[in-house]
């Protein structure tokens, strides 16, 4: 239909002659930790509104600037003709088709810019130029569909006065008093900017529906993940007129959607049918005039990630995560059974549906691309990127299967094991056991790219690597993941230690060489493991839990933390023996295990204190421990060097306490 | 002697400030502006005839937001006063050479990337350089021939690890390597430096030269971390680095190391018993230099707390300050047969103390009830100390100053209690005012009669000011101190009230009127007091703890709180109740004061996280509450805007929710008209 932009075309050309050749098995070699940060990762894909072209965004490892690159890359519907089409040296994020297809509107700091900015790149040719001058980052663009604007959040801005009491470091500040409201803007494509809700409230996302005459968005007291469960769905005309609330709870709504005729409203909440909190997440419909919300599939086991409606406005698509993979299903819009329409061992993500049929990122065992499903019931699927095919090429990977087992009370958990590189039935391996975070999230087939796992690294070395979906996990129903309520550490630790005794009992896990680790939940999870035996020779903990009670405190969030210990610490007769006993530094006395703990300066979420309190109390008590500490970092490193470096001790400290083996460190490339 | 211009112009402006004493009737309060202000004057030295001194004085920056600094020098006869130094970064740690024609200091000039050593000809001319040490020298003294000067730094980053640190390859080892090793160095007079020691397994916090200059008394500790002060040790070695001898292994941390003039023994200080336990009053402990067991050279009834030591020339005296409560004083100390003598009397607080051997006298700053800290010279036979300067005399003309007095009252347990009383400034007998309770930090410390400025301030709004030496404070022997052994909060809290009810007796406190704040233990026991009684109406809390579990690690160092409690939250049979009763956090559903709470960003001490987690309980509990948090702050505000809201949010805070009135903020000077923050009620 048009022309491409003209651009240059050497990276693609590059990889395509890469992706031809196959390495004989004796050139391979294992994957480092390097390689595993060195995979370039495909995210946010966007089809065109001609259903002929896909935009998306690519990260790669840029060590000269410490962190992932993104640029814009364009390609066809069929994955022909990849390029990239934006070059700026900080990067570009955030592709949007205007309703015409003629222009991409994207998100980049360029010269002069304090923040980000919007940007036009015209498709028939030329640079792109700066739409905005916002004072604050916009995010959440969306073209209007007349394509006369296009429309964002961003943070109010600080005042006059705040700026300069700021520049003069005059910067006392008052805790969870030094936030902005998010507010919705739009801006014409002259660059004139209007906020368009004006109210004490933030706006915490936005849909248009098909038509653009209606605006569906969801209004929160505040940004702050406190206030989220107060935060509901409200329906307005695109003019700003005729706002009217369509739910009112205390679960946080997220992924609004108006149907085709503007009647229908669906969302997401990880709530019950019934609408209470720390459920799986369900899908919801309501009519956008108001009135009950019903649960599509109140009793279904897995969880939903995202919704959309199919454009006849009869069907929903979703994607549900059902423990070890995800998929994406079908369902009637005034509710009954659902289809799937997708199988596999893999995670789906990154999904947009539209007339082109689905898209969406395919994460399996040794690649993460983006794939495209045609419409219809029976929508063949094809992959569109081939930017991993040099992995299985140049690298001995580790094979990933499925494994279940029994938890201490006879319920069925699951896992996903990644084997040895020179895996040899019959020969056991040593073993480390990897808890996912959440704890309400699952591992899945994939992650191979996840430099916190470095599984196929791991591989490489010869470990077996088991990421068990313990209780408290999604996709497994709702008994299984609020088997944390009130207590936390009820079966999980021991669906952790029956998965590692059914490894052994199966003959593939040494059990004297055994490895935990995990961040975040997994952290907590980790830290107990080590409480409550001396089986691990070797444990890394990451931002993990040390004493709830102070954790209540510190953390940015409390909501999920009530259910967990039944209270708070503060309250009047406060569960504290409660909280206390579930601590691990409670018991720190007991650890004989060998614990590196990782934590970020700037952890906002389980704060870098958690993870002194563990260490004090395994070190006060005679136990081996070091604490490594990353700078400006915050609940999941993002610095390049931090990332090789937190994944260097690990690896390093597996390698001596549970293999005796000495590791010398991965450089940073170019070095 | 030469003086520039510019000096004598400061000067002669400064003495015709002095020349127009107002009427009592025209003096007005102090404000906090003018508290910020106040020139603190630091570290004086005698010169080694005796008939000089210079000193430190510092002012308010505003624009560099910080205190500035400057070298001084006066006669011992309190004439000819000029200013010596004008860096714009400022100078400190002003040394005579031994022939008192050289003046060593500190200072970051030009293009220095830290402080160095710089040297000052004593008859004129300008300072030069001595040193381009890699990292910031410190702790500075000359050999006694003159040839050299010994400093203190830490070892200086590898070429690797400077460059790891420009990359941000930054990840550290949280008390492994995230310090460098210090260690003692020697210089020549053109900057030829030499390490005495050396090696990545200890640190040289503390030393002392001998008076023969060949030998060198120190403090070894495994890292310069506080964690780890508990194991330094007194150790002895030649300046050659030769003969290193440790004299002491115990789990107390040592101060003061020196050797006598014979060179028989080495004297130092701790805060333990003659057992070596810790959490004692400070006492002299003497050893012998060639090894032995140390013994406790102060008397064992003696019920003060010794601040800091010294031998005489002869060695025959040890002299030293010693914290008596509410006043210190200086003390003899006879050896031999460990008797001892105070060679001052007085309601003051004697700080920056040095006794000059080759001057045979002492010199330091005083503050009393009357003005803030001058230099002052005294005998070695003690007797009436001098006043020397004189750099508060405009000040203390200009602003009406509180009475002060000392008052005590019973604890529950019948123990007498002291505690310093700061009258409005416009007090007449009969009328009762508001009273803020005001406790101080430590809580090993204690408060003594000194101006305290921004009591002041509270005065001159016709506020009264209680500050209480509540069980747990120094300075009144080892039992009242180690009330707080095995439960924190078990008269502490008590001595506080009662001492509120004194005042409420004397006929001076409103007992309607009651407003508490404190900062660090001063915060604890605010912490502490809301979850108690709702009798104050308003409190400011700084850098408290709540939760006794989560500071014990928090804390950059445990040393008294393993004896409050008993042991750790994490060992096998852990004291945990003991510690929880004794967390404000524990009744924090009681509380129903409105309570500010404010804290340093980088505070090592007492961690931002307890004051969050007061914050959170109040808020949750439905109380007026607000949590200001100052960015790159420590343990205390020192950036003066962040000071100055400090001041601001307190005054405001306790007087809008307290006493239900008004408080208009005071701006940074040159602010003009710009808007101030308000702390008004959010609930």
């Amino acid at each position: 239909m048009r022309t491409h932009p003209p651009v240059r075309r050497l990276v693609v050309l590059a990889m395509a002659v890469a992706a031809t050749a196959a390495a004989p098995a004796q050139t391979r070699r294992p994957m480092s930790i390097v390689d595993t940060i060195d995979m370039p990762i495909a995210i946010d894909p966007q089809v065109s509104p001609d259903g002929r072209r896909v935009a998306f965004v690519q990260l790669k490892a840029d060590w000269k600037a410490n962190r992932l690159m993104p640029h814009l890359y364009a390609m066809g519907i069929d994955g022909d003709d990849l390029h990239q089409i934006t070059f700026d040296e900080r990067g570009e994020t955030s592709p949007r088709w205007s309703p015409d297809g003629r222009t991409l509107a994207f998100s980049a700091r360029r010269e002069g810019d304090q923040v980000p900015q919007i940007y036009l790149l015209p498709l028939e040719g030329g640079e792109a130029r700066r739409l905005t001058t916002h004072p604050t980052p916009p995010g959440s663009l969306a073209w209007a569909p007349d394509g006369q604007s296009i429309w964002f959040l961003a943070a109010e801005a600080p005042s006059a006065d705040e700026r300069a009491r700021t520049a003069a470091q005059d910067d006392v500040y008052y805790l969870d008093e030094d936030w902005k409201h998010r507010r919705l803007w739009k801006v014409d494509l002259g660059g004139t900017t209007t906020q368009v809700l004006t109210g004490d409230f933030t706006v915490a996302e936005f849909a248009f529906s098909a038509d653009g005459a209606k605006v569906v968005h969801v209004r929160a007291p505040s940004p702050r993940p406190d206030d989220a469960p107060r935060q509901d769905v409200w329906v307005m005309n695109a003019d700003g007129s005729g706002e009217r609330r369509v739910t009112d709870n205390g679960v946080a709504e997220t992924g609004a959607q108006l149907s085709p005729d503007g009647t229908r409203v669906l969302f997401l909440a990880e709530a019950s049918a019934r609408l209470e909190p720390y459920h799986n997440a369900r899908l919801f419909v309501a009519a956008a005039s108001g009135g009950p919300a019903t649960a599509l599939q109140p009793d279904a086991a897995w969880e939903v990630e995202a919704a959309a409606w199919r454009p006849d406005g009869r069907t929903i698509a979703y994607v549900a995560n059902l423990g070890v993979h995800s998929q994406l299903f079908e369902v009637p819009a005034a509710g009954g059974a659902a289809r799937a329409l997708t199988s596999g061992d893999h995670a789906l993500g990154n999904w947009r549906s539209g007339a082109f049929g689905d898209v969406f990122v395919r994460s399996e065992a040794a690649r993460a691309e983006i794939w495209r499903r045609a419409p219809g019931p029976d929508g063949a699927l094809q992959q569109l990127t081939r930017l991993h095919d040099y992995v299985s090429r140049d690298f001995l990977l580790g094979r990933q299967e499925k494994v279940s087992w029994k938890g201490r009370d006879g319920v069925t958990i699951e896992g996903v094991l990644t084997y040895p590189t020179d895996y040899q039935p019959g020969t056991r391996y040593p073993l480390v056991v990897h808890t996912h975070g959440g704890p309400a999230q699952s591992d899945k087939f994939g992650a191979a790219n996840n430099p916190f796992y470095y599984l196929h690294a791991m591989a490489g070395r010869g470990y077996l690597v088991l990421r068990p979906n313990y209780r408290g996990s999604t996709g497994y129903g709702d008994a299984f993941m609020r088997d944390v309520l009130n207590g936390y550490f009820n079966e999980q630790q021991h669906d952790v230690m029956a998965g590692i005794d059914h490894l052994v009992q199966a003959g593939l896990a040494d059990p004297s060489r055994l490895a935990a680790m995990g961040w975040s939940a997994g952290g907590h999870l980790t830290n107990k493991l080590v409480t409550m035996t001396d089986r691990f020779k070797a444990a890394i903990s990451g931002a993990g839990v040390g004493n709830w009670a102070s954790l209540y405190a510190q953390s940015d969030t409390r909501t999920a933390r009530d259910l967990w210990l039944g209270g708070n610490p503060w309250q009047r007769d406060a569960p504290i023996a409660r909280l206390w006993a579930a601590s691990p530094a409670s018991e720190g006395w007991k650890v004989k295990t060998p614990l590196l703990i990782l934590v970020g300066e700037r952890d906002a979420r389980v704060p870098m204190w958690q993870s002194v309190e563990m260490y004090r109390a395994v070190t006060y008590n005679g136990g081996t421990a070091r604490l490594l500490i990353a700078p400006r970092a915050p609940h999941s490193f993002a610095e390049l060097r931090h990332v090789l470096a937190q994944a260097n001790a690990g690896l390093e400290w597996i390698e001596r306490y549970a293999l005796g083996r000495s590791y010398t460190w991965e450089a940073v490339p170019g070095k | 002697m030469r003086t520039c211009t510019r000096t004598l112009l400061a000067v002669l402006a400064l003495a015709g400030l002095a020349l127009q004493p107002a009427g009592a009737q025209d003096k007005r309060p102090l404000t906090f502006v003018e508290a910020i202000e106040i020139p603190s004057v630091q570290d004086p030295q005698i010169s080694p005839d005796g008939r000089q001194i210079v000193f430190v004085m510092d002012q308010a920056d505003w624009k560099a937001n910080r205190r500035v600094q400057h070298l001084y020098r006066i006669g011992a006869d309190g004439t000819g006063q000029v200013q010596l130094t004008f860096g714009e970064r400022g100078e400190s740690s002003p040394r005579w050479s031994p022939d008192g024609r050289h003046i060593a200091f500190l200072a970051r000039r030009d293009s220095d990337q830290h402080n160095q050593i710089y040297l000052l000809p004593a008859d004129g001319g300008e300072a030069r350089r001595v040193t381009t040490h890699p990292t910031a020298p410190g702790s500075l003294s000359w050999s006694p021939d003159g040839s050299a000067i010994y400093f203190v730094a830490a070892d200086a980053l590898s070429p690797e690890a400077r460059e790891k640190r420009r990359l941000q390859d930054d990840v550290y080892a949280f008390e492994e390597d995230n310090f460098e090793q210090r260690h003692l160095w020697a210089t020549d007079l053109d900057g030829k430096t030499r390490a005495i020691t050396s090696g990545r397994d200890f640190s040289v916090l503390d030393y002392t030269v001998s008076m023969d200059g060949k030998r060198v008394a120190m403090m070894r500790a495994p890292s310069p971390l506080l964690e780890h002060g508990r194991f330094a040790e007194v150790w002895v070695m030649d300046l050659d680095g030769q003969n290193a001898v440790r004299l002491t292994t115990n789990e107390i941390r040592e101060s003061n190391p020196q050797l006598s003039p014979d060179g028989s023994q080495v004297l130092f200080t701790a805060d333990a018993n003659a057992q070596f336990e810790s959490y004692h009053n400070d006492k002299i402990f003497l050893v012998p230099a060639a090894g032995g067991p140390a013994r406790v050279a102060t008397p064992s009834a003696a019920s003060y707390e010794v601040e800091n030591a010294t031998w005489s020339k002869d060695g025959r005296s040890i002299y030293f300050t010693a914290n008596h409560g509410v006043h210190n004083q200086v003390m003899r100390l006879d050896p031999a047969t460990g008797q001892s003598t105070a060679l001052t009397t007085g309601d003051h607080m004697i700080s920056s103390w040095s006794y000059a051997d080759a001057a045979g006298a002492f010199v330091f700053t005083r503050s009393g009830a009357d003005r803030p800290s001058e230099v002052y010279l005294l005998g070695a036979d003690g007797g009436t100390a001098r006043r020397v300067t004189a750099v508060h005399d405009a000040l203390v003309n200009r602003v009406k100053v509180a009475r002060q007095e000392r008052i005590t009252w019973k604890g529950k347990d019948g123990q007498t209690v002291e505690g310093l009383l700061f009258y409005p400034v416009d007090y007449s007998p009969g009328q009762r005012y508001p009273l803020v309770v005001w406790t101080h930090g430590g809580p090993a410390a204690s408060d003594k009669f000194n101006f305290s400025s921004e009591a002041q301030v509270y005065a001159g709004r016709n506020i009264a000011v209680l500050k209480p030496n509540y069980r747990g404070s120094t300075g009144y022997g080892d039992a009242f101190l180690r009330d707080m052994v095995k439960g924190y909060f078990k008269n502490a809290h008590l001595d506080v009230l009662l001492g509120a009810d004194a005042v409420i007796a004397m006929g001076v406190a409103d007992p309607d009127r009651l407003l508490k704040t404190g900062w660090s233990a001063g915060g604890h026991m605010t912490n502490k007091i809301i979850t108690f009684t709702d009798r104050f109406k308003a409190a400011v809390s700084g850098a408290g703890a709540a939760n006794w579990i989560s500071m014990y690690a928090q804390s950059d160092h445990r040393a008294f709180r393993t004896p409050w409690f008993g042991g750790t939250p994490w060992q096998q049979n852990a004291p945990i109740d003991l510690y929880w009763d004794h967390s404000p956090l524990k009744d924090a559903w009681k509380v129903r004061t409105p309570t500010l709470f404010l804290v340093g960003e980088a505070d090592p001490r007492v961690p931002m996280p307890q004051s969050v987690e007061m914050y959170r309980a109040l808020k949750y509990n439905g109380v007026t509450t607000r949590l200001g948090i100052a960015p790159r702050e420590g343990h205390g505000w020192q950036e003066l805007r962040h000071k100055l809201h400090e001041l601001n949010a307190r005054m405001d805070w306790l007087v809008t929710h307290g006493l239900k009135g008004t408080y208009t903020w005071e701006q940074v000077p040159g602010d003009n008209g710009a808007p101030r923050p308000t702390t008004t009620a959010s609930q």
